[in-house]
């Protein structure tokens, strides 16, 4: 082979060759790329446009860390003062909005749990609360409102899982829990005890019953967390792990 | 050894693609917000019961001494002829009942606004029999810490009549 006079080796034309082939490859590896830098663009446009933002709601006013991240504060159910067994307290209205551009799916996980009455000579344990176990997280009744669906965590047995069966719309705000209730079995562990006391024009007899429970503090926490409806069979798998159709979720996409 | 490094970048630019492929799977839109609560179980009750001599009148006096509203009733036992008044037209006596229940809920409050209520016995009917020295009036006071069924209504406690307790009402 010959150019502009110049003999080549089949050496030289062995690599050229090559050197051809492998441009051949780059280049195609470059178009592939730029394939996969455009789908990466669109997925950015789409979070730009849509904003997918949940916010937890007590008589209208926002109660979550959202809103106040450093506050510790319990802010639910703050209407009750003494909780009186088995009263369904219904007053305050404890919701979850969408306060995105985008409807999105909605779920709750609730951890209910009681501690223990902190003894005035007792030091105050590392967290500052005692949990007890013996003492079921079911006695904390958390009425579901119509349209979720509520699954118990399996193995823990404090946490449940509170679904909206149907995705929330843009601006709409959905009630969350009918009411709480402290069940009255919390009033079966009990003890007696009898006084005698003389009086003036006769004897006075006393009887006094005392509850284990009296002094235990419930605990609820709540996180409310929204998800995408676009692709939603298989963002709610991934992103919950659950197969939408056993809580009763009914798909839009 | 030219060969290998390209074969190593090669990978290294496959597993990138792979990466940011899952990374796309992954990546769906969520949000969430949190919030507590809590509260503290206050159990029991506790009344004091004030018993008062006024000519031929016993005057019983219920205060609620505790933290926690109460269902209060009462009975009386003496020899025949003692009346037992309810002045105020506070109590429930269900017929053939030796209990008068007292038709509102007790409020708890500090010791000197501490809710009361009374009934009252009189003996006056009891001076024309010859009962001797003396004689035993017993009252037998119960209270129990307000407690309510699902639907919101009253729990009667354990003993008490059904049909009066439905008939309490806060005051």
């Amino acid at each position: 082979m010959k150019i502009k006079g110049r003999n080549l080796s089949a050496k030289t034309i062995a690599l050229l060759v090559a050197a051809l082939l492998l441009m051949g490859t780059g280049g195609s590896i470059v178009v592939r790329a730029a394939l996969n830098v455009t789908s990466d663009d669109y997925d950015m446009d789409l979070s730009l446009e849509k904003r997918f933002e949940i916010q937890l709601l007590q008589n209208d006013q926002p109660i979550g860390t959202k809103n106040d991240v450093a506050s510790e504060e319990a802010k639910l159910f703050t209407s009750i003062q003494k909780p009186e067994p088995g009263k369904p307290y219904k007053d305050d209205v404890i919701a979850v909005k969408n306060n995105g551009t985008a409807e999105e799916y909605v779920r709750v996980i609730v951890r209910k749990y009681w501690t223990e009455p902190q003894k005035s000579d007792e030091q105050p344990s590392s967290d500052g609360v005692k949990k007890d176990l013996s003492l079921s997280p079911d006695l904390i009744e958390l009425k579901a409102s119509k349209g979720w669906t509520v699954v118990a965590d399996a193995d823990r047995e404090e946490t449940s899982v509170y679904y909206l069966k149907r995705p929330l719309a843009v601006g709409e705000t959905v009630r969350l829990f009918d009411y709480l209730r402290i069940s009255p079995t919390v009033l079966s562990k009990s003890e007696m005890t009898t006084d005698e006391q003389k009086q003036e024009n006769g004897k006075v007899t006393v009887i006094t019953y005392s509850y284990k429970y009296n002094g235990f503090k419930f605990n609820i926490e709540a996180e409310a967390q929204a998800l995408q409806t676009h692709n939603s069979e298989e963002a709610i798998r991934s992103v919950w792990g659950i197969d939408p159709a056993s809580v009763g979720i009914e798909l839009v996409d | 050894m030219k060969l290998s490094k390209k074969m190593i970048l090669s990978a290294a630019a496959a597993a990138l693609v792979i990466i940011a492929t899952c990374g796309f799977a992954l990546a769906y839109f969520s949000d969430y917000d949190a919030a507590r609560g809590e509260g503290v179980l206050t159990l029991g009750g506790s009344t004091h019961i004030e018993e008062e001599w006024n000519d031929d009148r016993k005057i019983v006096t219920i205060q609620n001494t505790g933290e926690t509203r109460v269902l209060v009733r009462v009975a009386i036992y003496g020899p025949a002829g003692i009346i037992i008044t309810d002045d105020e037209n506070n109590w429930i006596h269900p017929e053939g009942s030796d209990y008068y229940y007292y038709k509102y809920i007790l409020e708890p409050g500090d010791t000197e606004n501490a809710a009361t209520t009374t009934l009252t016995v009189n003996t006056k009917p009891l001076k024309n029999k010859d009962l001797g020295d003396t004689y035993d009036i017993e009252v037998k006071q119960y209270c129990a810490q307000v407690t309510y069924k699902a639907d919101g209504s009253i729990f009667p406690p354990e003993g008490w009549d059904a049909d009066a307790v439905a008939q309490i009402t806060e005051r």
